[in-house]
């Protein structure tokens, strides 16, 4: 028996170093440019949980699938590197713009051409985009079920592959669910430890490049004539949401009072806060 | 009100979790109220549940219009499946202009299938709506979605799609009070018929969710940045949360260091915290950490660098040695309060 799971990737900008505050531009948008460029952190997660399936049961195949410019390839490559069998970038001009609904439609024309498959994993949200809803969207798309905020696959996916128990978190409570097969799968950010990369297979594809259709190396483009995607339906045409204006953060900007650093200065400011019923 | 128009209205998803209804769903409710009234439009709630019927009066108070409501056992477990298949029968019947879900983990897991159902426009997580004229038409929603942790503030629109969709952040907008009394002009059972197929999850085990610390929800605040030295001198931090009865945090940086525990990082990628009274205890002040705690009530900062950013953000500012500034403030601190009454 063979077992097919796909893992859908992101290409984020790294905005957790102190890089970041030199990439916001006036206008609202991000320099991409300058921030190294990572994979989103919830998809490592979902990564790691096709991994262990991929450990455990014989036959198992783990198709990485992304889409992005061209410079995503460094984001595969990576997941390669940490255990993955293939990564396809699905990229094209057409595709600029795209909002969740498109995004889900051009993966949806792409798992079409990956079937059959048995699990789709997928992060929560993105740390840039922040919608949490390609993953749901594209379940749909797909007609299959989904649980989002899934935190782990329980008992080592005994069930594997006619149904899993997963432990998803709720808004009020944690749960354990048992759910059958075909899934799409969310991973939110309580995951484990991720497995590093592997650094003799990163060697190995240093130089790899993308062959486009379905050819013998490990990574793929797909341009949208490739997976039949009708471009009407991608990219800024296909989308319905339309961002009309992208600004900075207001954020609070107010001139301290300046506290002497004597005794009696601080004394006050600690009356002052006494006084405003700010202290226990 | 005796007969509404049930359609185009503004509709809200109501969210009930173990028999209580999620606090964003009313708030919600109250924001539909002043959306419906610019657009001369009813409000609606739609309820789904093992036990909503008892609920339906209290969405007439807070302002729905029109009820419509599905109560079955097997909708006790939240699944993706058959909310979506009520959900959609319901916007395909009552063709509602705006809808509206809390920004909760059911909201943002609900509302993206909904969408995809429909291929209507969604946007995530907003921070503000409103209404206003576009492209010469009439007023179409306009909605706020913060993205890269807050950072930047998006303004969207989906203009050519119904129902305009969003989930909304909870907390962003007031919840009104209730008129008691006020009853919806129509309750409907939705009765969408579910069969086996829409109920491919088991509900093995339900749990508590993790304890966190105290820090979501602290009245008071002190933090703590790479102005500390090393982890003993960190003990501050914790010292004057001590006396002050608040709860000790720090930065992405001090816990990288291993000054404190993960799980008390205020910042973007951490917690966000709004207490009363925050003190960030050398603390530059970068965006990544700001995020987390600007709306504090109160800030006090203290850093030996004058220019250092915090000082833009801050109520007070002392400039000096954390090392040296913190155990006087924990003295006088600690000291009864004088003069008061």
């Amino acid at each position: 028996m063979s077992f097919h799971l796909i893992v859908l990737v992101k290409q984020v900008p790294d905005t957790s170093g102190p890089g970041f505050t030199a990439a916001l531009n006036q206008d609202g948008t991000i320099n991409r440019k300058i921030l190294p460029a990572v994979i989103n952190r919830e998809d490592l997660y979902a990564l790691e949980g096709a991994l262990e399936i991929k450990d455990r049961f014989p036959g198992v195949s783990v198709t990485l699938l992304s889409m992005g410019p061209p410079s995503a390839l460094a984001a595969l490559k990576e997941g390669l590197c940490r255990g993955a069998d293939r990564g396809i970038l699905v990229t094209g001009q057409a595709l600029a713009g795209s909002d969740t609904l498109a995004t889900s439609y051009v993966l949806y024309c792409a798992l079409k051409r990956l079937e059959p498959f048995d699990l789709v994993f997928c992060g929560l949200k993105s740390s840039d985009g922040d919608t949490a809803q390609v993953g749901p969207e594209l379940a749909e798309r797909l007609g299959i079920n989904h649980l989002a905020s899934v935190s782990e696959i329980e008992d080592g996916a005994a069930g594997f592959p006619r149904r899993l128990t997963l432990r998803r978190t709720q808004d009020t409570r944690e749960e354990r669910i048992e759910a059958a097969l075909p899934l799409l799968l969310s991973f939110n950010d309580r995951g484990r430890e991720v497995r590093p990369v592997k650094a003799r297979r990163a060697l190995g594809l240093r130089k790899a490049e993308g062959l486009p259709g379905g050819g013998e190396g490990p990574l793929w483009i797909w341009e949208p004539r490739d997976i039949g995607a009708d471009e009407a339906l991608c990219g800024a045409a296909g989308s319905p949401t339309r961002v009309i204006s992208s600004r900075p953060a207001a954020g609070v900007s107010r001139k301290a009072l300046m506290i002497g650093e004597t005794d009696e200065a601080l004394a006050a400011m600690a009356g002052e806060l006494r006084r405003d019923r700010l202290l226990g | 009100m005796d007969r509404i128009n049930e359609k185009h209205s503004v509709m809200v998803y109501i969210q009930e979790n173990q028999g209580k209804i999620h606090p964003s769903s009313l708030e919600l409710l109250s924001q539909g109220r002043e959306l419906a009234k610019v657009l001369e439009a009813p409000v609606t709630a739609v309820i789904l549940g093992s036990r909503v019927r008892e609920h339906l009066n209290t969405l007439g108070e807070h302002g729905a219009d029109g009820v419509y409501y599905q109560e079955d056992p097997r909708l006790e477990v939240y699944g993706a499946l058959p909310y979506v298949k009520i959900l959609d029968r319901a916007v395909e019947q009552l063709e509602p202009e705006i809808l509206l879900f809390g920004a909760t983990l059911q909201g943002r897991d609900l509302a993206p299938r909904l969408a995809a159902r429909r291929r209507v426009g969604l946007s995530a997580d907003c921070t503000g709506l409103s209404l206003a004229p576009y492209e010469g038409g009439g007023p179409i929603l306009f909605q706020t979605k913060p993205a890269f942790g807050g950072n930047i503030l998006a303004e969207i629109v989906s203009p050519r799609t119904r129902p305009q969709m969003s989930s909304v952040r909870q907390g962003v907008f007031p919840l009104g009070p209730p008129l008691p009394g006020r009853k919806p002009a129509v309750i409907r059972d939705l009765g969408v018929p579910l069969d086996l197929g829409d109920f491919a999850l088991t509900l093995l085990e339900s749990l508590p969710l993790p304890r966190r610390n105290g820090l979501e929800g602290a009245g008071i605040v002190v933090a703590g940045g790479m102005g500390f030295q090393n982890a003993r001198d960190f003990e501050l931090v914790y010292r004057l949360a001590e006396v002050l009865k608040g709860e000790a945090a720090g930065t992405r940086p001090a816990v990288d260091a291993g000054f404190i525990e993960e799980g008390r990082m205020v910042g973007q990628t951490g917690l966000t915290v709004r207490p009363r009274l925050y003190f960030a205890c050398g603390i530059s002040g970068a965006l990544q950490h700001r995020v987390g705690m600007e709306q504090a009530e109160r800030i006090v900062a203290i850093n030996t660098d004058p220019q250092a950013p915090v000082f833009q953000l801050a109520h007070y500012g002392i400039v000096g040695d954390v090392k040296t500034l913190i155990p006087r403030l924990i003295r006088i601190f600690s000291e009864a309060p004088q003069e008061e009454k």
